[in-house]
């Protein structure tokens, strides 16, 4: 139904010099000359996103500020045929920010206003292009946060958490980006302009918003964003438990959640990532010779808390812990926090590079899958270390490694499916909050038959009937068992500079 | 079976169902229709050959759970076949530890309800009503007081099993409670009345049963959706709902007699969680607001009220911001509604009731009409008309249209080609 990636703009593109002249020449009459890139050099930093291998050159980068301009500019790529491609702070990890197909980029970079902040109705009106952490700094003030705290939250942007679906250490309780979107103004593909969803969390007929959320800026380009901000919590405790192994972890965290408690986050972090935390500037003061420690992070009521604190010591005293720590203030907070959020800083003492893959598996399973993941690690000889959502069974494994060697590369990436297909056959799924971009797309047919995919580009086509919209991503091609392939994806291409 | 429906179609669809059809009661009528035939697949495959033969001969077909919700969407384009539920029911797998489960569409709510309450999980599906099927409530997304708590029935939503049209058996999401692989399917077949694809089985997220739970009433008066706002953003209040008086009698009589006599509004909340925490805001609900403990019962008699109908009468509900919803009720009640509402997210049910001189005249309808959209206009509310006397039905599209029709109709022809699923019943008569 959907048209593989650029085979529309293949037909509709000119070829003539002039016409690739007058194109961009519109385009910097839209935006303005210093907003519109063509140099190689400025498009370089434009040719992946966290995913840095196999990137692509985009034909132009352009930085609107308006929905305006981004209606001006998506009409004047469809005029000249040329497919297009929204582009947050480019944080993501799966490479749905890749310019496949030629593709222009369309930054959202420049549209970084808060529009509106509502406390009494507690929603906020953002541009895309505001990053994820300066909304909650800015709803402070009226005792309200934005729940979804992605790791990468001091950068990224709250246009990319709506084209990913971002969730973060805090998704246990609060849900992930599709759980506190309100409305959407989104610039279609065809550079018509539609409002999803409403303020009032009451809009009627088919939840086209809930489709876009985590569409990876394939339904169109998102120009105005209304989210719902939570009320801070009255108290919240950090605790530090920990334990000789991940799977004495993970018990805990099943028996946590089996018991009805429901902490904000649940985040286990193994022995390796606490050797490399602690010889690095992120150092949190761990046990050197933990196997494993669990970051739990209980808020609400302050009189409901230190009953819960309780539960959880008994708890943890009955799955083998060795030692719980309770944050006695911020600072000492924000150093259980390090082992977690400065854990993939860290990592780059193992190794030049660092693999970040993400799955999901039933919590219940956490324990097993854990080990069959490292046994795979140790198979392929690789530096395998697990930093994880425990209490969404949200799995990272990393893998530390050195892209200058091919053959290391080859056993990274032979590596990655195999965890995939555990994951999948203990009832999991291949993504849990990074998306499926390019990295994943070719493994769609792990979890999904022909009928399955086929709906999903139904959803598509009714937004983008010609597939001119970040083309490539989400859904495999035909070709997907060639470019499966490591070196017929282009990893083996990737300079190290 | 009668002469309309053609021996042969009856004889494909017993041969793709593997079992004869079933006569509808020809009493009580299904949308606005009377339904010839229902066929009763006892699963996916039956239930895709039963589609497969209905989409060939472009032979339109209602789909029915337990039918205890037919009063929500428009009138069903003329249909003379239906598909029922009732044998996709069961409990495929419980994971007691993880609180998922995995239903059959036909799965009755209470019993299920039941049977997690026993493992210390509640189902977060609160709809209007009693009785009801899993895939009922999916297909409508209707949310009863305790939404405050459990959020919209999408949240509850890990994976759907779903055949459309044309017979294609389709999977989305899965049993894990995270997940971003692919575009969010599960979101289109949720409350989009069974017009996209037939849900056939679902995976559910449950919630841990609280420590406590504690139910109060106050009689309150004034400004009564700040009271209930304030009310609302308590940390533990799940359920809660503010009432006009008046319609207690009617809908929900269980609740007995006012705390204090002459307001006209009653406010009920269910607060629950830690016990601490629970208590903390019993007290302060009582100290602020006079609350005295409420029946048991309370939250099951504000669903009942929330499907009143009078003999003669509208039934309306709005959504609206919560800093518009009070000037939504004092509009309304000044327009000669009674309503009841639910503070945060705000929704405000509208009853008007036709006097017996007005009958069935139109004019008395126009003006409820007027009313309705002076409401929208003024409190930028969307309103959903869930109920009309039987004469009226079908004059005005009862989700009152879209901004985004064209999108909505394009992926309606994606999903149902022939359009054969639950015709007309959809927002925009898709």
């Amino acid at each position: 139904m959907v048209n593989e990636a650029g085979s529309w703009i293949s037909q509709r593109r000119t070829s003539s010099r002039s016409s690739e002249d007058g194109w961009i020449e519109a385009l910097r009459r839209i935006v303005g000359p210093d907003a519109c890139l063509t140099s190689k050099a400025e498009l370089y930093a434009y040719g992946c996103d966290g995913l840095t291998l196999d990137p692509h050159q985009p034909s132009v980068v352009v930085l609107p500020q308006s929905t305006e301009e981004v209606v001006q500019v998506v009409r004047a790529c469809r005029a000249a045929g040329r497919s297009f491609l929204p582009r947050g702070a480019g944080t993501g990890l799966s490479g749905g920010a890749h310019p496949l197909a030629d593709a222009a980029v369309i930054s959202c970079a420049r549209m970084t206003k808060i529009l509106n902040l509502d406390p009494r109705d507690r929603l906020a009106t953002v541009q895309p292009g505001v990053v994820n952490a300066d909304l909650s700094v800015a709803a402070r003030a009226e005792g309200l946060f934005y729940a979804p705290d992605p790791s990468s939250q001091q950068a990224c942007t709250i246009g990319g958490n709506v084209a990913e679906n971002s969730g973060g250490p805090h998704t246990l309780k609060y849900g992930t980006t599709t759980n506190h979107i309100l409305a959407l103004e989104l610039v279609l593909p065809d550079g018509g302009l539609v409002q999803l969803g409403s303020a009032t969390g009451g809009a009627t007929g088919y939840d086209l918003l809930g489709a876009c959320v985590g569409s990876e800026g394939t339904t169109g380009i998102v120009t105005e964003i209304t989210v719902r901000l939570e009320p801070l919590p009255e108290a919240v405790e950090t605790l530090l438990v920990v334990f000789g192994g991940v799977p004495d972890a993970c018990r805990l965290v099943g028996r946590i959640i089996r018991g009805g408690l429901v902490p904000a986050a649940l985040e286990v972090v193994d022995r390796r990532t606490v050797e490399a935390v602690e010889a690095s500037v992120y150092r949190a003061g761990l046990p050197q010779d933990a196997g494993a420690v669990l970051i739990l992070e209980l808020d609400g009521p302050a009189c409901a808390l230190p009953a819960q604190i309780e539960r959880i010591r008994a708890l943890a005293a009955e799955t083998g812990a060795s030692e719980i720590r309770v944050a006695t203030d911020e600072a000492e907070r924000a150093r259980f926090w390090r082992a977690r959020k400065g854990a993939f800083g860290a990592m780059g003492r193992l190794a030049p590079d660092l693999y970040v893959h993400d799955a999901v598996v039933p919590r219940g399973r956490l324990p097993e899958i854990l080990e069959e993941i490292c046994a795979i690690g140790d198979r392929y000889n690789l530096k395998l270390s697990n930093v994880f959502h425990a209490g969404d069974g949200n799995l990272h494994p990393n893998i530390s490694f050195d892209r200058r060697d091919p053959e290391e590369l080859e056993r990274v990436v032979a590596a990655g499916r195999e965890i995939l297909e555990v994951c999948v056959a203990a009832g999991g799924v291949l993504t849990g909050e990074h998306g499926v971009g390019t990295e994943k797309r070719d493994y769609m047919g792990m979890l999904f038959g022909p009928d399955d995919l086929d709906a999903m580009k139904r959803l598509r086509a009714t937004f983008d009937p010609q597939g001119v919209c970040n083309p490539g991503k989400i859904i495999p091609s035909t070709r997907a068992c060639i470019e499966s392939n490591p070196k017929a994806r282009g990893y083996d291409r990737v300079p190290f500079t | 079976m009668k002469q309309m429906l053609s021996a042969d179609l009856k004889s494909r669809l017993e041969d793709a169902s593997d079992s004869p059809l079933r006569l509808h009661d020809p009493s009580r009528g299904y949308a606005g229709v009377s339904l010839e035939g229902v066929a009763e697949p006892a699963d996916a495959g039956a239930l895709s050959r039963v589609l497969k033969v209905l989409d060939e001969q472009r032979s339109p077909v209602a789909i029915l759970g337990s039918e205890s919700r037919s009063w929500l969407g428009n009138p069903l384009k003329p249909t003379r076949m239906g598909i029922s539920t009732a044998r996709l029911s069961g409990i495929d797998e419980f994971d007691e530890a993880d609180g998922v489960i995995r239903v059959g569409a036909g799965t009755a709510l209470d019993k299920l309800a039941e049977r997690t309450a026993r493992s210390g999980w509640w189902l977060p599906i609160d709809s209007p009503g009693r009785g009801g099927t899993v895939g009922g409530a999916l297909a409508t997304a209707l949310c009863g007081p305790r939404r405050r708590g459990f959020g919209p029935v999408r949240d509850s939503v890990l994976g759907l099993d779903t055949v459309l049209a044309q017979g294609a058996h389709v999977r989305c999401g899965a049993r894990v409670v995270k997940n971003v692989t692919g575009y969010d399917m599960a979101k289109l077949y949720v409350g989009s009345l069974g017009t996209l694809g037939v849900i056939e089985r679902a995976w559910l997220r449950l919630r841990a049963a609280p420590e406590s739970a504690l139910i109060f009433q106050a009689s309150i008066e004034g400004a009564v959706h700040a009271e209930g706002l304030a009310v609302a953003r308590r940390a533990t209040t799940r359920a809660i709902a503010v009432v006009d008086e008046s319609l207690i009698p009617f809908g929900a009589p269980h609740l007995g007699r006012p705390p204090r006599l002459g307001k006209r509004h009653r406010l009920i909340v269910e607060f629950a969680g830690d016990a601490p925490a629970v208590d903390q805001d019993g007290n302060w609900v009582a100290d602020e607001l006079g609350a005295e403990p409420a029946p048991a019962d309370a939250i099951e008699s504000l669903r009942d009220l929330q499907i009143l109908e009078f003999p003669i009468g509208v039934r309306v509900r709005f959504h609206t911001r919560p800093s518009q919803a009070e000037q939504a009720r004092m509009l309304l009640e000044r327009g000669g509604a009674r309503c009841l509402i639910c503070p945060e997210p705000s929704v405000l049910t509208a009853w008007f009731e036709a006097g017996l001189d007005e009958g069935e005249d139109p004019w008395w309808l126009d003006q409820v009409f007027a009313v309705v959209d002076e409401v929208r206009a003024a409190s930028s509310a969307e309103a959903i008309i869930e109920a009309l006397p039987d004469w009226a039905r079908g004059r005005r599209d009862a989700f009152g249209g879209s901004p985004v029709l064209g999108l909505m109709r394009d992926l309606k022809e994606r999903f149902d080609p022939n359009g054969i699923l639950n015709p007309g019943r959809f927002v925009g008569r898709l």
